[in-house]
């Protein structure tokens, strides 16, 4: 039979066995109960830390439509590294302590106070670690990108060519 | 399979798979050349280990090891252990390629004289004009299956396209159209059509993008005159006392050294890669490297003038949606020093998943700015801007004083400072493309700075004169005679256009070459 010709569906019977999985999802996700708490498990990192950290987070990225799962996955990225990496988890311990200055003053800022807070570090190893970290974490995090409009691996969807790829339909004629 | 003993001294060894590598070896096969191809990279099967994931392939086809950079360059500052966006896999950087085709101009050929001599610029032209190559670049248009040639109809147009296409129209440019792509816009060749996917950069999961992985690889394989090895990363290049040389050293899947012998060796590694082995194979009698008589192995790197325009819109736009790199407007490619700089440049669309569109957007940068475009993603439209670079001797590959690979080998290090042409095209292109865009409503316009390299040219140029350049104007170096360099190294100028179709029509001319010498016994 010619590999040529086919119309999608099928394309998607023959492309059938990589309909699922195709997709890196990070497992952590799976690890942080949804909903507020740490309970599920933070495995270095202490609460304190992960609060702030969380809010870091956020203020670095903030998407006010997003609740706050997507960052507590971040956070527990960061932990997933502290557990294997010492330095990182004193990096992220004593960065967030810095930060609070030893109370919750950091999480009892406003908006713009730790967006300014955040600023005063952003070229220190802290903020350029956890930078570097989110910036992979939040936006690779497939339940983030319905968000953005993004629909994400289209293979196992017969591609978009008979899916929008050129629905455009608001421009002037040329 | 066919398989060559390590102590053949017939064979021809090519190190590197992708478009030069890849097609050389593809063409001396099918003339009865044997051929051993060294590929440092894993063989990947393009219908089982491809995905729409773009951190999960980058990951698996990309370069990763060990590289530093300096220089000015904004890449130093973004990206600094990434210089180049370029693949270490069976196919080489055209599993990774966006696939756009086009012919160098015949003035780019002859930069010097056409633009003449500009400070600073280390400018030369070419050993050859644009009609040694028109014969060649026939057959490479066909052999990609390149649209807009050979009878092949055009790609349709997606979103990210209209866009520019309407804007760009509106502003009266002329040559605007959906490209020249080695993307099947119908079946051929044993490959199917282009689905639309998205998803380019991460190696083709239809197979309709041409790449020497499931084109040129397994129709060499079926010549019985060839052999890859994928996993074997060439250290040294070996010469005897009479200056030829004579085989190669490569650290194979397990790290353990081989040595195979050679008739000729042609070394396709891409413009930092290459020149690095010629530098790592100094001898006592080449103690600069091989074929470094001129000096100029390594130097005159260029990466062409880059930088992408994304701009946010009122209504969707879902650039992700269909081929990357969609289409394309010339009118910029034009030598016109009334804009202000010598060259030109083309502009063609661009367009990146979330996970991507985040790190490249504006790298380092964070807060609202930030996050307020990034949730306009699917209002967004790109494009990217990728004009000729000035050679300059200093932008140089050279060999790190103390850091090693994990083979024990000095690292590379890419220098490369923007030229004053340089910084004046890409300003006059961010200007070109946030018009184009704003023509047609864009509410917000993004200066991208560039991403790390993908077109890595020059730094084994080739030079009429032995003293200006590494190579002659077949690729063969002035040095040393059964010594070939078969990638973009060869350049010797940038051109504004997108580089694989002419190393790959450079290769098939090559292959004509070493064929008719070996057939003489001249090597």
């Amino acid at each position: 039979m010619s590999k040529s010709g086919f119309n999608r569906r099928q394309f998607l019977e023959t492309s059938g066995r990589t309909v699922v999985g195709g997709v890196a999802t990070t497992s952590v996700a799976a690890m942080i109960a949804p909903g507020g708490a740490w309970a599920a498990g933070l495995t270095t990192l202490d609460e304190p830390t992960a609060d702030v950290l969380l809010r870091v987070c956020r203020v670095m990225f903030p998407h006010d439509k997003l609740g706050d799962d997507p960052y507590r996955t971040c956070v527990g990225g960061l932990d997933m590294k502290a557990a294997k990496d010492d330095a990182l988890a004193k990096q992220m311990k004593d960065g967030a302590a810095a930060l609070d200055n030893g109370g919750r003053k950091f999480l009892k800022k406003d908006e713009a106070a730790q967006v300014k807070a955040l600023t005063a570090i952003e070229d220190t190893p802290f903020f350029k670690t956890i930078h570097g970290h989110v910036i992979v974490a939040l936006y690779n995090n497939p339940k983030v990108w319905g968000h953005f409009g993004y629909e994400g691996p289209s293979f196992p969807l017969g591609g978009y060519l008979e899916r929008g790829f050129d629905d455009i339909d608001w421009l002037p004629e040329v | 399979m066919t398989k060559f003993n390590l102590n053949d001294d017939n064979v021809v060894v090519v190190i590197g798979s992708g478009a030069g590598g890849g097609t050389l070896a593809n063409e001396l096969a099918q003339k009865g050349v044997k051929v051993v191809c060294l590929e440092a990279g894993a063989r990947l099967d393009y219908t089982e280990d491809f995905s729409n994931d773009e951190y999960g392939m980058f990951g698996k086809i990309s370069w990763l090891d060990k590289r530093t950079t300096s220089g000015d360059w904004q890449v130093a500052k973004d990206f600094p252990g990434l210089p180049a966006w370029i693949c270490k896999t069976v196919g080489g950087t055209t599993v990774h390629w966006a696939g756009a085709s086009l012919r160098l101009q015949e003035h780019e050929l002859r930069a010097l004289s056409h633009y003449g001599a500009i400070d600073g610029a280390n400018l030369l032209d070419w050993p050859i004009t644009l009609s040694d190559l028109e014969p060649y670049y026939a057959k490479a248009e066909d052999k990609l299956g390149v649209t807009r040639t050979n009878g092949i109809p055009g790609l349709p147009g997606c979103n990210n396209y209209k866009v520019m296409e309407a804007g760009a129209k509106k502003l009266g440019y002329q040559n605007v159209h959906s490209g020249r792509m080695a993307i099947n816009s119908e079946p051929r060749d044993g490959r199917t059509s282009c689905r639309q996917l998205g998803f380019c950069f991460q190696g083709c999961r239809m197979g309709a993008k041409w790449s020497t992985l499931y084109t040129e690889i397994p129709a060499a394989e079926e010549t019985g005159n060839f052999e890859i090895r994928p996993l074997s990363h060439v250290l040294k290049i070996e010469h005897n006392d009479a200056g030829k040389v004579t085989g190669v050293i490569y650290a194979d899947k397990d790290g353990n050294h081989q040595r195979q012998s050679a008739r000729v060796v042609c070394v396709a590694g891409n413009s930092i890669e290459s020149p690095r082995l010629l530098l790592n194979s100094a001898s006592n009698r080449f103690p600069d490297g091989l074929a470094n008589t001129s000096g100029q192995v390594g130097r005159n790197y260029m990466r062409h003038m880059t930088a992408s325009v994304y701009s946010v819109f009122d209504n969707p736009v879902n650039m992700y949606r269909g081929t990357t790199m969609a289409g394309i407007v010339s009118d910029e490619s034009r030598h016109d020093p009334s804009r202000g700089f010598s060259g030109g440049y083309e502009i063609e669309t661009i367009a990146m998943g979330v996970p991507f569109l985040a790190a490249f957007l504006l790298p380092g940068t964070w807060g609202r700015d930030f996050t307020s475009v990034m949730d306009a993603y699917d209002h967004i439209a790109g494009m990217w801007i990728v004009g000729e670079d000035m050679p300059q001797e200093s932008n140089a590959v050279t060999l790190h004083a103390a850091e090693k690979d994990q083979y024990g080998q000095p690292v590379p290090n890419v220098h490369y400072d923007d030229h004053q042409n340089d910084l004046a095209m890409r300003r006059h292109g961010l200007d070109a493309g946030a018009r184009i865009h704003e023509a047609v409503g864009a509410n917000k316009v993004i200066e991208t700075p560039p991403y790390p390299s993908t077109h890595n040219l020059g730094t084994n140029r080739m030079s009429a004169n032995a003293m200006d350049g590494v190579v002659n104007k077949w690729g063969q170096t002035h040095d040393i005679n059964n010594l070939f360099v078969s990638d973009g190294s060869q350049f010797t100028t940038s051109a504004s256009e997108n580089p694989t179709l002419t190393i790959v029509t450079l290769a098939i001319r090559q292959a004509d070459y070493i064929a008719e010498q070996l057939g003489k016994g001249n090597i």
